[in-house]
Order: C-alpha cells, then sequence, then structure tokens
C-alpha cells in the first residue's frame, strides 16, 4: 500500500515538475511544491488538486478564465492558493449550481493565502474561511458583475472563527452584505483594500484586536461597520482600531437581504459602531455621506427585544474615542428608505444647521453603570473631528416610537460630555 | 511506472483475485485498508446484483432511523471491521470504530417512481475508511456499464432525472462531493469522523439474510460492538415520516439533526452562526426560535428570524429548505432537489413550536 502512495506522490510531483519547467506557466516563479492550473485546466482537476494538496504547497492559477459548476474547498495547512494576477487569473462561478461559497476552505487550514486573482459572481460568499489561524489575503479582487444586486453574495473576503488575520490591498465590487467581513476573530490588520458597490464596505463583527487602515470605502451604503451581535460563540467585540481610511460618498441604496443586520444601516453612513468597548476611530477621512458621518449605537437600535438577550452579551457601547478625523459634507440627505435614515429626515430641522450631526450617539445607557447618571458614563467621547464635525445624542431612551419626531425634541447637541480623549490603543501586531 | 504497477499487482493479490474461487474479503489478508484504492472492488465491500448493491462476505449493512435526505436517493449503507477488532458502544455520540474501519453509503436513482421495482441508477459509493491518520472519506463514480466504480477526488456535478409519483420529469444537478466536500459535513473541530452511526439513530430493526434483527444486538452478536446494552434500553431516534415514533416535534427535530446538525453544532462548519439542532439541544434561541441570522445574505428570504413560533412561512429555516438555489438551499452541498415531506415536517414543527411573538 505504501508503494502505491509513493507512486502516486511520484506521478504528481512528476505533474507539477512539468508544468513548472514551461516558460509561461502557473507554477512559474513558485519556490516549494506547486501544483498548476493552465487556461483550460478541466474543473475536476482543479478540485482534485485542491483535495490533494500537500502541506505548505501552492496551488496556481495561470493565466486566463475558470469556470466553476461547484464550490472548491479546501482543508490542509499552510497551502497558497495563488493566480497570475488580478484580472489576468479569473475565477468564474456565474455557472455554480452546487455549494454556495466560492473558494471555501475549512477549519485547522493554519496558514493559508490568497493571492493574485480575481473571483467572481459566486452564489454565496467568494472566499470563506472557516476556524484557521493565520489567514491571509492579498491583491484578491472579488466582483459580481450582475444587474440586480439581490443576487450577489453576501461576503467578499470572509475569515470567521479566525486567528491572526491579514486582509490587504485587494479589492471588493458589490457585496450583498459586507465586502471584506471579519467574524469572530481576533488580532486582525484589514488594510488598504478597496471596497464599492457593496452594502457595506467593511465590518468587523464579534471580533478582538484588529487594525482596519488605509481602507478605501466609497459609494457603498456605508463604509465601515464594528458590531457585535447576540448569541454568538464569539461575543463582546473590542480592542478595534479604525484610522487613516477614506470613507466617502457611501449613498447607495441598502440592498441587503431585510433581516440581514446590515439592512438596518441607512444609505449614506460613514462610519458605524455597536455593542463594542473599546474602539478607537482617528486619522480617517470621512466625506460626503448623506445621512450622517459616524454613529454610536446599542444593539437596542435593531429593533431586537432586549429582555431576549443573552445574559452573555453586553448590547452597549462604551469606551469608543473618535477623533482627528475630517468629517465634511455629510448628512446633507438622510435615507427615506430605512427606518433610521426616515427618522433623521422626520428630524432634520431640529439638528443644527438643519444637517444631521456628523457625531451620533444614540444615548441609550446601561441602567446597571454604576454612574448611569453620570454626564458620560458609557465614555463615548470625540474630538477634532473639525469644525462640521457637530455632535448630537439622540436620547433614544427617551424616544416614542409613535411619534418619530420626539426624537428631535429630545436629543440634545451640546458637545461639552463628549468631548473627552482617552489613552490610545495598542497596535494589532501578527507573528 | 515499475512501482504503479507493482503497486496495483499488490492490491491484486490482497483482493484474493476471482471472487468465484476465494471469497473476496475486505482487509484481503486480515491487516486494514489505510489508503485509497482506485476502484471500489478492491475493497470487496460491496457489488451489484440484479441491479440492487448488495454487502460481499463479512460487511454488514445497516439503516438509519432518521437518514439524511439526498435529493431522493436510494443509499444502501454497509460497514466492515477489521477481524477481531470491535467497535466502543457510546449512547450519545458516534462509537469508537477501530482504525480498518470501512464504511460505505451507495447512491442511486429510481427511474421511475411509480414502478415497483424501478431501474435503480447508481450513481456513486462513498468510502469512510478509517486509516491510521483518522478518517477519509472518497467518492467512488459508477460506470455507465455498472461493473466498476472508480475514486473521483474532485467530486463533480452530474445531471440525474427520473420521472416522479405524477410521471412529470425531475432533472437536477446532483453533487459528488469532493474529497474536500466531504470533510465539510464530516469535520468536527477540523477531526473527521462518522455521522450516522450513533445508538440512537442504529436502533432499528434490519432484515437480515437469517432473520429480521434489531441492528445493535446483530451487531453484538456478530462481534462488532462491544458494551452495548440491550436494544430496548438504549436511546432511539423516532423515524422522521413514521408518526408512530414520536410527536412532530421529536421527529422534525430527528429530521434536522440528521439534515442539519452535522454543521449546525458547537464544533460544526456551521459553528460561527450560533444555530445549533442537535437533538440534545434544549435552548430554544439556539435552535433557531426568534434567532436573528448572522451572514445569511438573500437566504434571510426578507424574514427576521431562523423559526418564527406558529409562523413557517416567515422562518428563514423553512425558507431555505423550500429553496434549491446554491446561494440559499440548506443544506449547502447534497440537496439539489426539495424533500417536500422533510419541509412540510419542519413547517408543522415550526407551526406548533412555543415561545412566540418574537418581537
Amino acid at each position: 500500500m505504501r508503494t502505491l502512495l509513493v507512486a502516486a506522490v511520484a506521478s504528481l510531483a512528476l505533474g507539477s515538475l512539468a508544468a513548472c519547467h514551461s516558460k509561461a506557466s502557473a507554477c512559474g516563479g513558485v519556490t516549494g511544491a506547486c501544483v498548476g492550473f493552465e487556461q483550460g485546466a478541466s474543473e475536476s482537476a482543479i478540485a482534485t488538486g485542491f483535495a490533494q494538496a500537500a502541506q505548505g504547497s501552492t496551488l496556481a492559477f495561470g493565466e486566463g478564465t475558470f469556470k466553476f459548476s461547484n464550490s472548491v474547498t479546501l482543508q490542509q495547512k499552510g497551502v497558497t492558493i495563488k493566480g497570475a494576477g488580478i484580472d489576468k487569473s479569473v475565477l468564474d462561478f456565474s455557472g455554480q449550481t452546487a455549494g454556495s461559497d466560492g473558494l471555501l476552505v475549512l477549519d485547522g487550514s493554519d496558514g493559508v493565502t490568497f493571492a493574485d486573482f480575481t473571483i467572481k459572481d459566486t452564489k454565496g460568499n467568494a472566499t470563506k474561511v472557516t476556524g484557521s489561524t493565520g489567514v491571509h489575503w492579498q491583491r484578491v479582487k472579488v466582483q459580481w458583475t450582475a444587474a440586480d444586486g439581490h443576487t450577489h453574495g453576501p461576503y467578499g473576503l470572509y475569515p470567521v472563527g479566525c486567528k491572526n488575520v491579514l486582509i490587504e490591498n485587494s479589492i471588493v465590487i458589490g457585496a450583498a452584505d459586507s465586502g471584506i467581513y471579519v467574524g469572530q476573530s481576533s488580532n486582525i490588520i484589514v488594510r488598504n483594500n478597496q471596497v464599492s458597490q457593496s452594502v457595506a464596505g467593511i465590518e468587523i463583527e464579534n471580533s478582538f484586536q484588529a487594525d482596519v487602515m488605509g481602507n478605501n470605502a466609497t459609494d457603498n451604503t456605508a463604509g465601515i461597520l464594528v458590531f457585535d451581535l447576540p448569541n454568538l460563540q464569539q461575543q463582546g467585540g473590542h480592542q478595534v482600531r479604525v484610522f487613516n481610511n477614506t470613507m466617502t460618498g457611501n449613498n447607495r441604496t441598502n440592498f441587503a437581504a431585510a433581516g440581514d443586520i446590515v439592512a438596518i444601516v441607512p444609505a449614506g453612513i460613514g462610519f458605524f459602531v455597536m455593542a463594542n468597548h473599546d474602539v478607537e476611530v482617528f486619522g480617517n477621512t470621512i466625506t460626503n455621506n448623506n445621512t450622517g458621518a459616524t454613529g454610536v449605537i446599542s444593539y437596542a437600535l435593531t429593533g431586537q427585544d432586549l429582555s431576549k438577550l443573552p445574559a452573555s452579551y453586553y448590547p452597549y457601547p462604551t469606551k469608543i474615542n473618535i477623533h482627528d478625523n475630517v468629517m465634511t459634507g455629510n448628512g446633507t440627505a438622510p435615507d427615506p428608505q430605512t427606518q433610521l435614515g426616515t427618522l433623521f429626515l422626520f428630524n432634520k430641522s431640529a439638528f443644527s444647521g438643519g444637517v444631521i450631526a456628523a457625531e451620533l450617539y444614540d444615548g441609550i445607557i446601561d441602567p446597571n453603570v454604576a454612574n448611569a447618571a453620570g454626564a458620560n458614563p458609557m465614555q463615548i467621547c470625540y474630538q477634532n473631528n473639525g469644525s462640521a464635525a457637530t455632535f448630537a445624542n439622540l436620547h433614544f431612551d427617551q424616544f416614542d416610537q409613535s411619534n418619530p419626531t420626539s426624537l428631535g425634541v429630545h436629543m440634545t447637541q451640546d458637545a461639552t460630555a463628549y468631548t473627552c480623549a482617552q489613552t490610545a490603543l495598542p497596535a494589532v501586531t501578527l507573528p | 511506472m515499475k512501482r504503479l504497477l507493482a503497486a496495483a499487482s499488490l492490491i491484486a493479490a490482497a483482493c484474493g483475485g476471482s471472487a468465484a474461487q476465494k471469497p473476496c474479503t475486505p482487509g484481503g489478508d486480515g491487516s486494514y485498508v489505510s489508503t485509497p484504492f482506485n476502484s471500489l472492488t478492491q475493497y470487496c465491500m460491496v457489488q451489484l446484483s440484479a441491479g440492487a448493491i448488495v454487502p460481499m462476505a463479512g460487511v454488514t449493512q445497516y439503516d438509519l432511523n432518521t437518514p439524511l435526505f439526498s435529493d431522493y436517493a436510494v443509499k444502501t449503507r454497509t460497514v466492515w471491521l477489521p477481524a477481531g477488532k470491535t467497535a466502543a458502544y457510546d449512547a450519545i455520540n458516534t462509537f469508537d470504530f477501530p482504525t480498518g474501519t470501512v464504511f460505505t453509503k451507495s447512491f442511486g436513482f429510481k427511474d421511475d417512481f411509480r414502478k415497483t421495482n424501478p431501474l435503480i441508477n447508481w450513481v456513486e459509493t462513498r468510502v469512510l475508511l478509517k486509516s491510521d491518520s483518522g478518517w477519509q472519506g472518497y467518492a467512488y463514480l459508477w460506470n455507465q456499464a455498472h461493473t466498476d466504480a472508480t475514486l473521483d477526488f474532485g467530486g463533480r456535478v452530474q445531471s440525474i432525472s427520473w420521472l416522479d409519483e405524477a410521471g412529470a420529469t425531475q432533472n437536477i444537478n446532483y453533487l459528488v462531493p469532493s474529497f474536500n466536500q466531504c470533510k465539510q459535513c464530516h469535520q468536527t473541530d477540523a477531526v473527521m469522523n462518522t455521522i450516522g452511526p450513533k445508538a440512537r439513530n442504529l436502533n432499528r430493526s434490519f432484515p437480515y439474510g437469517e432473520g429480521t434483527d434489531n441492528q445493535l444486538t446483530h451487531w453484538a452478536k456478530i462481534g462488532i460492538l462491544t458494551g452495548a446494552p440491550a436494544a430496548a434500553v438504549a436511546p432511539r431516534l423516532p423515524v422522521w415520516n413514521d408518526p408512530s415514533t414520536g410527536s412532530v416535534n421529536d421527529r422534525a427535530r430527528a429530521y434536522l439533526e440528521t439534515n442539519c446538525a452535522h454543521c449546525h453544532n458547537a464544533h460544526g462548519a456551521a459553528a460561527s452562526t450560533g444555530l445549533s439542532l442537535g437533538t440534545a439541544v434544549t435552548d430554544p434561541t439556539a435552535f433557531g426560535t426568534c434567532k436573528p441570522p448572522v451572514a445569511a445574505g438573500e437566504a434571510t428570504g426578507g424574514n427576521q428570524f431562523d423559526a418564527v413560533p406558529g409562523d413557517p412561512a416567515h422562518s428563514i429555516i423553512t425558507y431555505r429548505l423550500a429553496s434549491t438555489k446554491p446561494s440559499i438551499a440548506m443544506p449547502q452541498i447534497g440537496r439539489a432537489a426539495v424533500d417536500k415531506d422533510g419541509l412540510q415536517l419542519v413547517s408543522d414543527w415550526i407551526s406548533g413550536l412555543p415561545g412566540g411573538p418574537c418581537h
């Protein structure tokens, strides 16, 4: 039996060696074991390559378009999935009939890397990795091209339950939920990516220790979201830094399916944080988002019944530090197609200058906080966000649902108690 | 090449040459199968006889109380353990099978659901074997002549059709899973395992050649299972479509367990969703009651919760069971047709589910 195995490995190695020696081969320039897929390679051959991938090996696509009818699944440590470059190697799932995700990497696939290819029109998520340590995307482009955004997959680059995540220099266009979505993970860097035409550009959800920097989120429904949701294995999102990003012109009509958490987000939002603690937002350029530049909200704003939440879940944002950002041209035309946007629209004239405040805080206080009656018990701080960065405590705690204009009556716009500084959060370092 | 030939002849030797002269026995010389054979016949597990998949000598066929729905496929399941080895009984989890154990599950489609004795188009046989490095799953595609099935690592989508009860043609894109897709369902905390052969799902009778017997009793009797209690006191999963075996709640939970809980458990592929559908789960939110979705995308169908008590028409679980679109359908792989009766059972369960309203 051992002989058979040796024979099989030998024949595989021979095949890939041969591929490596031809001039413009997929494996060209790769050091170490590599299995190449040249244009015209059958889906079966590619899936077989993924099935038999050796630990630490490279699976390389050559230039050209590769069509798939089934998800491509990987479970192996240390594998690099690479192409010849964005728009040079295109993994096309427009004819997919089986499986939901495009590239699905299963638990225990530590050290997986995606690099230098385009993946388009997957039915579900484009690339998803679960339960793995050391996950890296670089120079990957995800695109959904169908005119009807509702048919697009939810997430483009999607690690969940992972540790040591690096997502960089990638592009996502047209995600029906979040272009880049990091869920229930820890130790994360998301940098220098571009996301457009998606509902949320980037979402960090139920995650710990994340640096989101240098990204460009333009022409989405909302730019960057930092959320925490109940009933999940990892809750209590915290220590997230969002800095030096551009969140501009995110005014795309929300096309998420109702029921998805992002469906509540009004079009025209730069940045939202929900139910996290220790979040620092600085050095960003947040401009021309028509509903509002930033929002700090509790889970109560989802409309869910707080009395049914598990005791393990904390629905309030605390220790949020939003400072030294550029916030201009936001809040001029709130989204009439979402509940929250409509509410802002109803009360637009109550906001200073008739423009929705750039610093929106829902004002819902944890009743169990020792100083709940204090001036700023949840430690929500704003500072140096420019003269256009007006503040509003929306006082949703006093909001009367039967009377939409009560929002304008109860909200307060004196920023004094919320003009404060917090200790800078530490940078994330990857091993 | 010389080596490969040598390996091939070794395999032929292991399998004992002509079956007419010498019974073909799994594992041949008594050792076990540790790497996949290229052809299914080399395992000596099953053969086609008069259009049916039948177990070979020393191989035990079995059924489950509530099986996974697989696009209306006919399924034949077998197990073989190395000589002298036994599985250790467990009341809750899958049994601890010895290294060398081989399972097969063969998938075939009836040509015409109106026929009493339809022709079965056998498409694939999946082999789950326990090697030194743990369980591994492989799919073997039957050839057109149904003389043998060949290992297919990559998986493929096959067009399958049949005539349904009304005589209408049904076409599906049947998925033969890739090697890694086997893991998608069979992995728990990144370790492959069996799913079906648990005490509660095996605890039923089977028509053996020598007479009908309870499967747990039979397995103990033939010496492949140790530590099993009397079948009457062993746990028993209801038969999902037999009302005499359990309430709607119990049968629906059994159905959800076998069709969903291999991923939807705290250690499976869908752990991150927080939706957990094993029969032992008691937290109503965890099994879907008024639970908002997490990463469903368009698969919410515009609905707010996985299960809305009393309102299956607005529940995401039923929405997804009723769909065959890859982006919506659950289970995510292995279901290209809608299980109408299963969907009805789950709808009935949600109709009677306590805990509403959700808002």
